[in-house]
């Protein structure tokens, strides 16, 4: 899985992944709760990745202190990013303002 | 030409080089002379207003005479403090006191002497229509030109205009200054110094604590994947740009939860690099968008309802309950009760390269919060749906209670305060109607003001400075939808006379 994809889990729910970031090992994605027809809402988790065979799953952190550490983690990532963007090294394709 | 006993204060403007002001101020007086003699005038004063301006001069004088008295009986009283046993501290002491007490009695005498010769200018203003407004903004003239040249002594003398011995007391001051600063500046060393040391045992502890758990498990609920496929750029146009259309609020905290956050956090003095950083990059394109408004009031939304918390000045931390954070910490509690990251993700897209559609919803949201506020206002009053000329009509309505200050039968059940958010909301109506037209205006130029918004700003600058008591931050107000900071009340009142006068010459009739 990579950022910026939709992921559909065994219980139908839809997810969009929007940053991820690997610790120790782990690779953990921040995704935000999408409703059946892809709409965004205001529900998300955090992911941790983990592959059987062929399969892949997505297992919801649970752990407060592990979900705080995340947040940190993609906060600052966050704040990195809106420097990017701040200083035009991320840029969007589409020029629409209307 | 009239003579005025302004020598004194002449020599004193002079080191601050703002004669010119002072010579102004005497031409108009003369120009107001001639106007109210030609109309008649027969009050008691001869010359009422070489009475007010020369009263004032003195009242001038005197009044920086106080200031310098203040600093010496202060000076003198650290010494005391130093050297109790110094009896001729004591003797010193009360001779400047005594020299206080007689400057406050001569500021009053001639605060009193101004007032009484208002009123007699005043009274004869009014007994002639036909040159009342010509009179009204001659006498608005004068009493700004008075307010300039009180401002003038905040600033620092020129030194060059400087005597030897008020020189010395400048070098004593900035050495005391200097003194002051350093020792402020060693006690915030100190309490940075500990709560670091503090900060980082804390830190090392959890760190230890998640690397612990990273490395033998942790709480999940495991899910299998059964479809993958790609986001695309039209995801955030067809998915996450309505969404934000239709979560106004939500869309708004996100795009300005960077800025509004890291941006308290310069604003109140926190010391970390990285929102200071942050702030920089972000608050000037958040104005130039016209986000600078809407940045003030949701950041303090943020902070205030979302986070719930408050800045101590003493720890130089913000607390949430009596827990202390750091502004990560903060900034993750607001990004962990939004809408989410798509919200910002699509958020930071209509940021960047939709700022039109931003500022009109920053605009109307602002608005709305504003709507939102007075709780108990009954909800017959919804400006939106009337047409142009109704609400102007409205406004007048409302502005001529305001004015009157009596309250018709219709709107009996509201008090004079309801009335005037009525007042606010519908204006804000307006405003925002004319807006949509002219999405960015020059708003710093309070010259570009409507009447209308010229006497919403002064109402509000004369609520804030009557309130003014005990209020030691900044604070904030907005003037057609552009948000001033104002540090103190002489600010907040010099803002009120700047607008005061505008609207007076611009629009007739007074506002005080």
């Amino acid at each position: 899985m990579k950022k910026g994809q939709i992921i559909t889990l065994e219980d139908n729910e839809k997810y969009l992944l929007l940053m991820d970031t690997m610790q120790e090992g782990h690779k953990f994605f921040y995704a935000n709760k999408l409703t059946p027809d892809e709409k965004t809402t205001s529900e998300y988790e955090y992911f941790e990745e983990t592959v059987e065979g062929e399969d892949t799953y997505m297992e919801i952190v649970m752990d407060e202190e592990i979900k705080e550490f995340l947040h940190t983690v993609f906060t600052t990532d966050l704040l990195d990013m809106a420097l990017d963007i701040e200083a035009g090294n991320i840029s969007f394709e589409d020029d629409d303002e209307n | 030409m009239l003579t005025f006993e302004i020598e004194e204060l002449r020599k004193t403007l002079e080191k601050y080089e703002a004669t010119d002001k002072l010579d102004l101020l005497v031409t108009k007086a003369n120009e107001l002379n001639d106007l109210i003699y030609s109309a008649g005038y027969t009050g008691v004063i001869e010359n009422p207003i070489i009475t007010y301006v020369n009263n004032y001069a003195k009242y001038c004088v005197i009044a920086l005479e106080h200031f310098k008295l203040t600093r010496e009986i202060k000076d003198l009283a650290k010494k005391k403090e130093e050297n109790p046993e110094d009896q001729t501290i004591d003797g010193k002491i009360s001779h400047v006191q005594a020299s206080l007490d007689l400057a406050m009695e001569g500021l009053t005498k001639y605060k009193g002497n101004m007032e009484k010769s208002k009123e007699y200018i005043n009274s004869t203003i009014a007994e002639q229509p036909d040159k009342k407004d010509q009179a009204t903004v001659k006498l608005v003239e004068i009493e700004t030109l008075c307010s300039q040249i009180g401002h003038e002594f905040n600033k620092k003398p020129s030194p060059e205009k400087m005597t030897h011995e008020e020189l010395l007391i400048a070098y004593k001051n900035l050495l005391d200054e200097n003194e002051e600063l350093k020792l402020q500046n060693d006690s915030i060393n100190a309490r940075l110094e500990a709560l670091e040391a503090k900060q980082k045992a804390g830190d090392e502890k959890k760190n230890q604590s998640i690397l612990s758990k990273l490395k033998n498990g942790f709480k999940k609920v495991k899910k299998k994947v059964v479809a993958v496929k790609d986001f695309t750029v039209e995801f955030v146009k067809d998915k996450a740009v309505p969404y934000i259309k239709n979560h106004k609020k939500e869309a708004i905290i996100a795009a300005v939860a960077l800025a509004g956050i890291v941006g308290s956090c310069v604003v109140y003095g926190t010391p970390l690099a990285i929102p200071a950083r942050i702030v920089s990059s972000m608050w000037g394109p958040l104005h130039n968008i016209g986000l600078g408004g809407a940045l003030h009031s949701i950041n303090d939304f943020l902070i205030g309802k979302l986070g719930a918390g408050n800045f101590d000045l003493a720890s130089g931390l913000w607390t949430i309950g009596s827990k202390a954070v750091n502004n990560m910490n903060m900034l993750e509690v607001v990004l962990g009760n939004m809408a989410g990251a798509a919200v910002l993700a699509g958020a930071g897209y209509g940021l960047f390269k939709g700022g039109k559609r931003l500022i009109k919803w920053a605009k109307k949201r602002v608005k709305d919060h504003k709507k939102e506020e007075p709780e108990s206002l009954p909800p017959a009053y919804n400006f939106e749906t009337l047409t142009d000329e109704e609400l102007e009509n409205k406004i007048s309505e409302l502005e001529a209670i305001l004015d009157s200050g009596e309250i018709p039968s219709e709107y009996k059940d509201l008090s004079l305060e309801q009335i005037e958010e009525l007042f606010n909301i519908a204006a804000g109506e307006q405003e925002y109607r004319q807006n949509l037209n002219n999405p960015i205006n020059d708003k710093d130029n309070f010259e570009s003001l409507n009447k209308r918004s010229c006497k919403k700003a002064i109402r509000k600058l004369n609520k804030l400075i009557k309130k003014w008591t005990d209020k030691t931050e900044p604070q904030e107000i907005d003037i057609n939808g552009e948000y001033f900071m104002i540090n103190n009340v002489d600010e907040a009142k010099q803002l009120y006379d700047e607008i005061s006068y505008i609207y007076e010459l611009k629009f007739g009739g007074r506002t005080r």
